[in-house]
């Protein structure tokens, strides 16, 4: 793994973001704008240490900062737009290492879950790619790999998920998907704030109905189901800590202590201070 | 004219010859001054158990201190001759062979890296990469075997390190 500036901005049709046999990583610190006309460019994942960047992709706009990541597929065209006094991070996988063709479609956007470790495998690529540590390059290849491989993994659950949409255009599929899964990424982000049907279906652009009925053909369950599923599962992680179980309840969105115990029960078997003398 | 695609690299060890090749071709000996966890396979996909040699054509999954499990190096075992010859693929399928003789009262660990690919961008990677993390590893056998002081920095919080 070797740490590259950005390529010339001044070339239009720069192919240099894309690789055959190494993982790329560009890190730079820019002290101008820096501008890139539509160019295709690798399978990849784009996110800053510092500042922001405004990258537009088949008439899509994303801003990317240090809270996301975007991730973009082999030959997508893309236009990139980033302020002066940031420092964007961009991994770009060797295509031949790729096992899907590096067709990332269905995960080509903007994700917010912070949680997913692909942030903090970032950092650690670059904290590697300028470290003395024994085998770095070495170290650093690794953990693209990895990274690269828990992509193709969340590729095939897409895949499987997407196929299951009452819908027969590839592109109309691809779109939907997109949409569902961004408010399923919300949801995972936001469990603790109060949620409705019509927030998401906003956030996914669909109406209600519409919304609910897709997301019950991909994911196999309602949105709100998704939603109690990710806090009981919060909960749990959290009842290991001392945390008091008011506390807790609150803190993944329930107001009410025994709703928040009844459905704690009904999906782990115990009550929260049962499950927690159980641990 | 230099050549970039291998490495050689010795070092001479106050040890023997079967202390020297049970640390390369082990389980245990391998996690005494390389690497945190070791995992091998035989050729039918079983686990190899402590303390049985490794045999040619083994499997490996390598874990080093001070990374997660997300950094692992997977490779096979080309030869284990179980008396002196041990060699592996390394760093996207280079092979690695160690050969273990004497020398001057000494046991030599000798540790060639070859089949380098030497464009500009791989030459840094691969020749001075690899190079220098085994010249810290094999001088840490070399502490290990000699006078027990195993040399690896094992805080996950400290990285930018030789000893990591």
């Amino acid at each position: 793994m070797v740490l590259r500036d950005l390529p010339n901005s001044s070339s239009t049709r720069n192919k240099s973001f894309s690789s055959e046999v190494e993982h790329k990583l560009f890190v730079q610190d820019l002290h101008t704008n820096y501008n890139l006309d539509t160019i295709p460019i690798g399978t990849g994942i784009i996110s800053f240490l510092r500042g922001s960047g405004k990258f537009t992709i088949n008439y899509s706009e994303y801003l990317v900062d240090p809270s996301n990541y975007l991730v973009v597929s082999s030959g997508s065209p893309i236009s990139i737009s980033i302020e002066k006094s940031s420092t964007p991070i961009m991994l770009f996988f060797a295509k031949n290492r790729i096992n899907s063709q590096g067709n990332f479609s269905l995960l080509e956007q903007n994700h917010i879950d912070h949680n997913d470790g692909v942030l903090n495998s970032l950092s650690s690529i670059y904290s590697l790619s300028t470290s003395c540590a024994s085998f770095q390059a070495l170290k650093a290849d690794l953990l693209c790999q990895n990274l690269l491989e828990r992509f193709e993994m969340k590729l095939d659950l897409a895949e499987k998920e997407a196929g299951s949409l009452p819908l027969k255009k590839r592109s109309s599929i691809i779109d939907v998907y997109k949409r569902l899964d961004h408010a399923r990424e919300w949801i995972r982000v936001n469990y603790s704030e109060p949620i409705t049907l019509e927030f998401l279906a906003i956030r996914a652009a669909m109406n209600p109905k519409h919304f609910l009925r897709m997301f019950k053909h991909a994911f196999s369950i309602t949105p709100r189901q998704y939603i109690i599923q990710v806090r009981l599962e919060k909960a749990r992680d959290l009842l290991k800590s001392s945390e008091n179980v008011t506390a807790i309840s609150r803190s993944v969105g329930y107001e009410s202590l025994s709703s928040f115990s009844l459905l704690f029960k009904q999906r782990f078997g115990h009550n929260p201070t049962d499950f927690r003398k159980e641990i | 004219m230099s050549d970039f695609s291998k490495f050689r690299l010795r070092v001479n060890i106050n040890s023997t010859i079967e202390t020297v090749y049970k640390a390369w071709a082990t389980r245990k000996g391998l996690e005494s001054w390389f690497l945190r966890k070791a995992l091998f396979k035989d050729s039918s996909g079983k686990t190899v158990p402590d303390p049985d040699f490794i045999t040619s054509d083994a499997t490996y999954e390598w874990y080093w201190f001070g990374y997660s499990d997300e950094v692992v190096e997977k490779g096979t075992v080309l030869k284990a001759n179980n008396r002196n010859e041990f060699s592996f693929t390394f760093s996207l399928g280079c092979p690695v062979r160690i050969s273990i003789f004497e020398e001057k009262d000494e046991v030599i660990c000798e540790l060639v890296e070859s089949d380098l690919p030497t464009d500009e961008e791989n030459l840094v990677r691969h020749y001075v990469g690899d190079s220098r993390g085994w010249i810290f590893y094999l001088t840490n056998l070399k502490s290990v075997l000699e006078g027990g002081l195993d040399l690896r920095n094992k805080r996950e919080d400290i990285k930018d390190v030789i000893t990591a």
